[in-house]
């Protein structure tokens, strides 16, 4: 058995030009293979929901342990049921022009022979968000797109509707959402529901989603909703555009069931008398 | 009246001065400590019946709200925030035994992971290389009963259908294969070009220890040499930003 476990699992920090970051980090080895090593490797943001790819680039800034018995990617034993903390030592070049830079710090099972036919070794990884910049506050410049939602004739009793939408980060260093969907009726607000904080990453965008327990879950509208037209307005924190959108809540399944019954009657009427001929 | 408002004056002034300060104190002829708070116990307690997260000695614990901060005022609040992410594997050597031809071999294995709050994960598998004898003889990558490769499974059920693949299952994995049946291969990262590790489980919502089952399979031709095939697979586990 292989169970690593790593903290912290993210870090995001700024980085002035020629500055130097340390942050510490705790391996835990609950499980039975001993050897680790360490690496630190740059990603990229792949597709919209926080996924991530890891092309090869470059890392561009200088990473080091600062342990004393520890160079990064030289093996070191974590026995079973050990922890063990590594010192991350982060230092940006003072010519480095500002941007972002995201890395993911690795711990690394080593590649040992076995006898069996296939091994298998687990790489668990902390991501660093790297803002480098000679200034402490970057202005957020999130806008959010393609605000919609589905479907836009909303049962009264059934089914959820769901809000979606695409935030865009046109700033050379990642921000989070931070806003609010509100649903009015006839001009009074009834619901507001919150967008979960996610990190919008430099000149990417993300999906939005709700905040719930402090979790992100889908940005849901339940039943029951009274009939008429409603309006959702998203709106985010340090920006005045308003996106807006419209939608009916209709009881159809009721209209359904009524006109089910409704057939079923005149059905019924019809074919008795043609039964009572025979 | 002036003697009243003197009065009220120095009553308030009196209230003020002597209010309790909620702290500790402690001193002798050596030294004196000063404390803001003495926490005399905190955590997360559990048992089959109840669940309790407490602060017992701090002052003013609790939650307090006002429009736009929120405050969370006690020890037991710093497991609201959980940080670690973790993953492991139950069974790291896998063996097929003999292997007899056209008659597919499975063998199996599970991995969990956790999360820390608010973020999801992505688990990409790689292979060192295919199934290798020393001799550099391999079993091939399966292509399934219809082509599937690293990034695409789809269903390898036929027992003349030959190579060596793996499927997963579980909540995380079910966008990546369809049902038991499908298959894909493990990414060569030895290919020429090498193959990307290729991402076969995901969430987007924090998880507390999340399973998969992953179902490994290899099936031989009677042309297959005889020996003792090997590879490495790598399982790379990261929490989404």
């Amino acid at each position: 058995m292989s169970s690593l476990s790593i903290t912290p699992a993210t870090l995001e920090f700024w980085l002035k030009p020629g500055a130097t970051y340390i942050q510490s980090y705790q391996i835990k080895n609950t499980g039975q293979a001993p050897v680790t090593l360490s690496s630190v490797e740059r990603w990229l943001p792949q597709g919209f929901d926080g996924g991530l790819s890891y092309p090869g680039l470059p890392l561009d800034l200088n990473f080091s342990l600062t342990n004393s018995d520890l160079r990064l990617g030289s093996s070191f034993v974590l026995n079973p049921n050990q922890s063990r903390q590594l010192v991350l030592k982060i230092s940006s070049p003072a010519a480095l022009s500002p941007k972002d830079l995201y890395f993911t710090f690795f711990v690394n099972q080593q590649l040992t022979v076995a006898d069996s036919n296939t091994t298998n070794l687990v790489r668990l990884g902390s991501h660093l968000l790297v803002s480098v910049s000679n200034s402490e506050s970057v202005p957020s410049k999130i806008t959010v797109s393609n605000f919609s939602f589905s479907p836009l004739i909303h049962d009264t009793f059934f089914g959820f509707g769901t809000f979606t939408g695409l935030a865009d980060n046109q700033s050379d260093f990642f921000s989070k959402i931070e806003g609010t969907i509100t649903i009015s009726k006839n001009n009074s607000p009834l619901l507001q529901m919150e967008l979960f904080p996610n990190n919008v990453l430099s000149h990417h965008q993300r999906t939005i989603s709700c905040l719930n327990n402090s979790k992100p879950v889908s940005c849901r509208l339940g039943p029951p909703l009274w009939p008429g037209f409603y309006q959702a307005s998203l709106s985010l924190k340090n920006s005045k555009e308003i996106s807006t959108i419209n939608f009916l809540v209709l009881p159809y399944s009721l209209i359904v069931i009524f006109l089910l019954i409704f057939l079923s009657y005149h059905l019924i009427r019809y074919i008795k008398p043609h039964l009572a001929r025979h | 009246m002036i003697k009243i408002f003197f009065f009220l004056v120095l009553g308030t002034l009196y209230s003020v001065l002597t209010t309790p300060v909620f702290s500790q104190h402690f001193s002798s002829d050596n030294y004196v400590i000063d404390w803001g708070n003495f926490n005399i116990t905190s955590g997360n307690k559990t048992s089959g019946n109840y669940k309790l997260s407490d602060t017992v000695g701090q002052i003013a614990p609790g939650t307090y709200q006002k429009s736009g901060v929120l405050l969370k005022s006690g020890f037991q609040y710093i497991y609201d925030t959980f940080i670690t992410f973790a993953f492991s594997i139950d069974n790291l050597d896998i063996n097929f035994g003999i292997l007899t031809p056209g008659i597919a071999s499975t063998a199996v294995n599970t991995v969990t992971i956790s999360t820390p709050s608010g973020h999801g994960y992505q688990i990409s598998s790689q292979e060192s290389r295919p199934l290798s004898l020393e001799s550099g003889i391999t079993i091939p990558d399966t292509v399934c009963d219809n082509p599937c490769n690293e990034s695409t499974s789809n269903i390898w059920v036929n027992s003349s259908t030959y190579g060596f693949g793996f499927n997963a299952s579980g909540i995380g994995a079910s966008s990546y294969f369809a049902d038991n049946t499908y298959f894909r291969q493990f990414a060569n990262v030895a290919a020429s070009p090498a193959e990307t590790p290729q991402i076969f489980m995901s969430e987007s919502s924090p998880v507390e220890n999340r399973q998969s089952t992953i179902t490994y399979k290899v099936n031989i031709s009677p042309a297959q040499s005889a020996g003792i095939y090997h590879n490495f697979i790598v399982y790379t586990a990261v929490p989404k930003y």
